[in-house]
């Protein structure tokens, strides 16, 4: 039987099954936040230390965590704060200076191993790397996650109507990258 | 509609913009190429099909996942296991310390206690020897009493000398003990 995420929480709150709840938690939500993290840092071994750290937080926080929204919302937002402490920190320590955050990303994407894309896909994440920060977190959520307004203001604490004015400039500049080049 | 036929000079005139289009530019796409692109990309039915059935446009390594909840668990559960292991030998290992400083600060006190009654009991040795010089008595030391002791118990032969653990097996009353 599949636990829902009230049972795990509970679960989690309970010291003889919280070893369990927690292993239920990592193994129904890496995948999804992987690749949401992915999206956000691109390479695939900084992806994989911002998981790890992300899932880290959340056996340290879940304990305090009070129900005020969905798990998973809670989990996209510590993914997000996660990914985007490790960028800043990334920026600030790179040895050449990097005055655009696409411009790395974009770098980053070239050097990757792990990705192999068609012409399209590629430059639809050059279109998305072009992005403003923000812009690309509310297209790669709505785009690739098809997750509601409604969540996505939970996750990037932003109004639903501000969310949706974001998308709507992040697929206005897509198209026009994509026109273009 | 009707369509439009060329006269064979303009036919000659449209290759030749054509040929200079291309010697321009080698590469050239189809007139709608940039339409369909941009159908193919945000149409939101093909490629985003494509994308989630590859499930997506990044790939991982082989048995990525498992190894990632593996490497989370050993990090998160694991490792508060092992800490609360290291807090108990941690504790025991504080206790042992602490015994051991313990020690180590109170052996001078002991020391210095041990001297001082040495210096005690030899003050009254040194009493009781002037005592007995006092009363012209001579000190002869406990070790030379035994020895004399011994020596002058050498007479009696050994058959005679019943050896304690042959005297415990006899079972004396407290009248034969007043006998004696």
């Amino acid at each position: 039987m599949m636990l829902s995420d009230e049972e795990i929480i509970a679960q989690f709150q309970d010291s003889a099954t919280r070893h369990r709840a927690f292993t239920i938690i990592v193994e129904r939500y890496q995948q999804k936040l992987y690749w949401y993290v992915r999206r956000i840092v691109i390479s695939h071994d900084d992806a994989d230390d911002v998981i790890q750290n992300t899932f880290i937080r959340v056996w340290k926080s879940l304990s305090a965590f009070k129900g005020n929204s969905q798990l998973y919302t809670w989990l996209y937002r510590i993914a997000t704060n996660e990914s985007i402490t490790f960028l800043n920190k990334k920026k600030r320590y790179a040895t050449v200076s990097i005055d655009n955050s696409d411009e790395y990303l974009l770098t980053t994407l070239k050097a990757d191993k792990n990705f192999d894309a068609t012409v399209a896909e590629w430059k639809l994440q050059q279109a998305i790397l072009r992005l403003p920060e923000k812009q690309r977190l509310v297209f790669n959520l709505r785009y690739f996650d098809e997750m509601p307004y409604m969540e996505m203001s939970q996750i990037l604490e932003t109004s639903e109507g501000a969310l949706k004015a974001s998308y709507h400039h992040a697929v206005k500049k897509v198209e026009e990258f994509l026109l273009n080049h | 509609m009707k369509k439009k036929i060329y006269s064979d000079k303009e036919e000659l005139n449209k290759n030749e913009e054509f040929n200079s289009l291309q010697k321009k530019n080698p590469f050239s796409v189809h007139s709608n190429y940039f339409d369909k692109t941009k159908e193919l990309i945000l149409s939101e039915t093909r490629l985003k099909e494509q994308i989630q059935s590859d499930n997506n446009l990044f790939y991982t390594p082989d048995n990525y996942f498992e190894q990632l909840s593996k490497c989370i668990i050993k990090r998160t559960i694991h490792s508060e296991k092992q800490a609360s292991r290291y807090s108990i030998i941690g504790r025991w290992l504080y206790v042992a310390a602490a015994t051991f400083a313990l020690i180590l600060s109170s052996y001078p006190i002991f020391k210095e206690k041990a001297i001082q009654q040495e210096s005690t009991f030899s003050s009254i040795n040194n009493e009781e020897l002037n005592e007995l010089v006092q009363q012209n008595i001579e000190y002869v030391p406990i070790e030379d009493i035994l020895d004399d002791t011994h020596s002058a118990l050498s007479f009696i032969p050994s058959e005679f000398i019943i050896d304690e653990q042959t005297l415990m097996q006899y079972d004396f009353s407290a009248e034969d003990w007043s006998s004696f």
